[in-house]
């Protein structure tokens, strides 16, 4: 089973590296850019978008399997929620630093106070809040309820995010209002998916490690 | 191109590494 699963990891990564490749040497992207820059930071899109995907969803998994662990008292949806919301701020800087990126040629400028870079900076300012308050409380047991509480709490930000860019004055664009070709739509769709899986299998692999190490 | 695309994508590939770096890692924490 322990094999069987790292095959499945190797796979995916491969699959995920080889996609990464494409996307960044032959991605397509639009003549030009409404806003100015060179239209080649578009290609940013097709590793920007997965990996903040993925920390939305990583947050997610974290807030329902608090939500599980404080209404069945099962350990296991704790050590999900710690593991989901571990990646989660894996993949967060990266998605913060990937978005400056794009800024930096698009906006004009890295980091601009932006809405949606503010509130998700907020949002991974509270989770990083979760590892550092699980971490200093020495008691497990202890430990494992005030933090799947504030992780409950936490995810009060991932909304405002979400849809910071939506109901406030952004400079972030949204998919749908974007130049965006066929082509582009179907490597993102690929970037997306194959990502996802490969989350996914990391996020499976780092759960059973929990298990086995008892999660401590 | 931009030379950005290729700093994010070296960035994508670390993420990775240390995702897959934490889960092999027996234990993982707490």
């Amino acid at each position: 089973m322990k094999s069987k699963i790292i095959y499945l990891l190797i796979i995916f990564l491969v699959l995920d590296l080889a996609t990464l490749i494409y996307a960044v040497l032959y991605g397509g992207y639009p003549p030009y850019l409404p806003g100015g820059g060179d239209p080649t930071s578009y290609r940013i899109l097709y590793i920007h978008v997965p990996i903040a995907w993925i920390m939305y969803f990583s947050f997610t998994v974290g807030l329902v399997a608090s939500i599980l662990y404080l209404w069945r008292n099962n350990v296991k949806y704790d050590v999900v929620a710690f593991k989901g919301i571990t990646l989660g701020v894996i993949y967060g800087v990266p998605a913060i630093v990937t978005g400056m990126l794009w800024a930096n040629e698009v906006w004009g400028s890295p980091w601009n106070w932006d809405p949606r870079q503010t509130s998700t900076l907020v949002l991974l300012l509270a989770y990083v809040g979760y590892l550092a308050l699980r971490a200093s409380i020495p008691d497990v047991d202890r430990a494992r309820v005030v933090s799947s509480a504030y992780s409950v709490a936490a995810y009060v930000t991932l909304p405002i995010s979400y849809v910071s860019a939506i109901l406030f004055r952004s400079l972030h664009e949204q998919l749908p209002g974007q130049p965006i070709s066929g082509d582009m739509v179907v490597i993102l769709v690929i970037r997306v998916f194959v990502a996802f899986i490969l989350y996914l299998t990391i996020l499976y692999i780092y759960y059973k490690s929990g298990l086995s190490g008892g999660g401590e | 191109m931009y030379w950005g695309v290729y700093v994010a994508a070296i960035i994508y590939v670390l993420t990775v590494g240390i995702s897959i770096y934490l889960a092999r890692r027996r234990g993982g924490g707490r």
